[in-house]
């Protein structure tokens, strides 16, 4: 048996030519509702243009879609409760994408907190930045009755205290969720997290 | 209305139920895109990257991929030319969040685009593991996200999405060198 020399030939860099395993594990669901006065434009910067948008905590909910009480392959609790503060420091870029930091608190029902952050990216489409921030009329995103609906991925990332959620702290998240528009405004958000694994 | 002239009301979508109530998943597709390796020297907690040819390619040598959300993207044989990361945190050494910021150069033109990594790295112990002794070789897994910079119209679509890696670590206690190798898929 050939000793490798290097980490490189131990990983057998170059050389490789299968997959490596992927997996995506469901953690939780959460529905957030966005505050839709408390928005605020900042203005132009250069790239692109910068808004704040908060999550209106009482109406955002955290759950498992088939109402487990714990994560199927895992065994763990599953993650239930309300999103506590949620903060969007979204910024429209010049290029006709959507870039957000977003941070959100989650107090689940057994008393625990779990910080999740994770930035997003999306793009939406051509001349889309000008029709969220000037779009009126026919040009803006959505209407009552036919919301927008925005498909957009999401990398969370997790900090938690609680003895029984501590697994969280290193698994790296992906989400995919919704985005409803209505007159161009973000209103609410419906992701489902899964663990990389 | 004449209800036989009506059309047919479309299937409810899973965003369309009472909210909070949702019982059914979001439709999720993921679409493997590149491979990134690369080999890393390791001070403390700190990564610096090594310059490396053919460190970004695709597995089975495609040079065009259909994206979850129909579009056709190039993809690149790239080099990396630097590179930068920790393991942990300024206030939580121990902790298992990994960054990475390198600069590469994508195709025949050598396009130069940026790729900030986050995610996490797992070896048995946390990262201040590696350092403890033992076998030679410490293996683990890493994920992360990534997102890009570039300025050429072949790879814009790079900018316009995060990719999402499935990866192994291979750190050679002997010479202080981490190898990586990431497995980048697009979704939608």
């Amino acid at each position: 048996m050939t000793m490798s020399a290097t980490a490189a030939e131990e990983l057998a860099l170059g050389a490789r030519r299968e997959y490596l395993d992927l997996g995506l594990l469901y953690l939780f669901s959460y529905d957030v509702e966005l505050d839709l006065e408390g928005q605020e434009k900042l203005g132009k910067f250069p790239g692109g243009v910068r808004m704040n948008c908060f999550a209106r905590r009482d109406l955002t909910r955290v759950y498992h879609v088939g109402r487990e009480s714990t994560i199927p392959g895992s065994g763990r609790p599953a993650i239930s409760g309300r999103i506590e503060w949620g903060g969007d420091a979204l910024f429209l870029r010049d290029d006709d994408v959507a870039q957000s930091d977003i941070r959100l608190v989650i107090h689940t029902d057994d008393g625990a907190i779990i910080h999740m952050s994770y930035l997003l990216l999306g793009y939406v489409g051509p001349g889309g930045v000008s029709r969220i921030v000037n779009g009126t009329g026919k040009d803006s995103f959505g209407t009552e009755n036919r919301p927008y609906e925005a498909q957009i991925m999401t990398s969370p990332q997790f900090q938690t205290a609680s003895s029984e959620y501590l697994w969280i702290n290193d698994v790296q998240g992906i989400g995919f969720a919704r985005a409803q528009l209505v007159r161009s405004k973000f209103r609410r958000i419906t992701c489902d997290v899964y663990a990389l694994s | 209305m004449n209800p036989s002239t009506s059309p047919p009301s479309p299937p409810p979508a899973a965003t369309s139920t009472p909210w909070g109530d949702r019982n059914v998943l979001i439709p999720k597709r993921l679409q493997y895109v590149l491979t990134m390796e690369f080999v890393a020297g390791v001070t403390a907690l700190h990564l610096n990257v090594q310059p490396r040819d053919g460190a970004i390619r695709h597995l089975f040598e495609q040079s065009v991929a259909t994206l979850p959300d129909g579009t056709r993207a190039d993809l690149p044989l790239g080099r990396i030319e630097a590179g930068d990361g920790r393991m942990g945190t300024e206030t939580d050494p121990t902790s298992s969040a990994l960054t990475l910021r390198i600069s590469a150069r994508l195709g025949s033109a050598a396009a130069p685009v940026l790729i900030a990594c986050s995610g996490v790295v797992n070896f048995d112990g946390g990262p201040q593991g590696l350092h403890l002794g033992g076998p030679r070789y410490r293996t683990g897994t890493a994920f992360v996200a990534t997102r890009h910079e570039t300025a050429s119209a072949t790879y814009r679509w790079l900018n316009r999405r995060q990719l999402f890696g499935t990866g192994r670590a291979v750190f050679d206690t002997e010479s202080d060198e981490m190898a990586f190798t990431f497995d980048l898929y697009a979704s939608g």
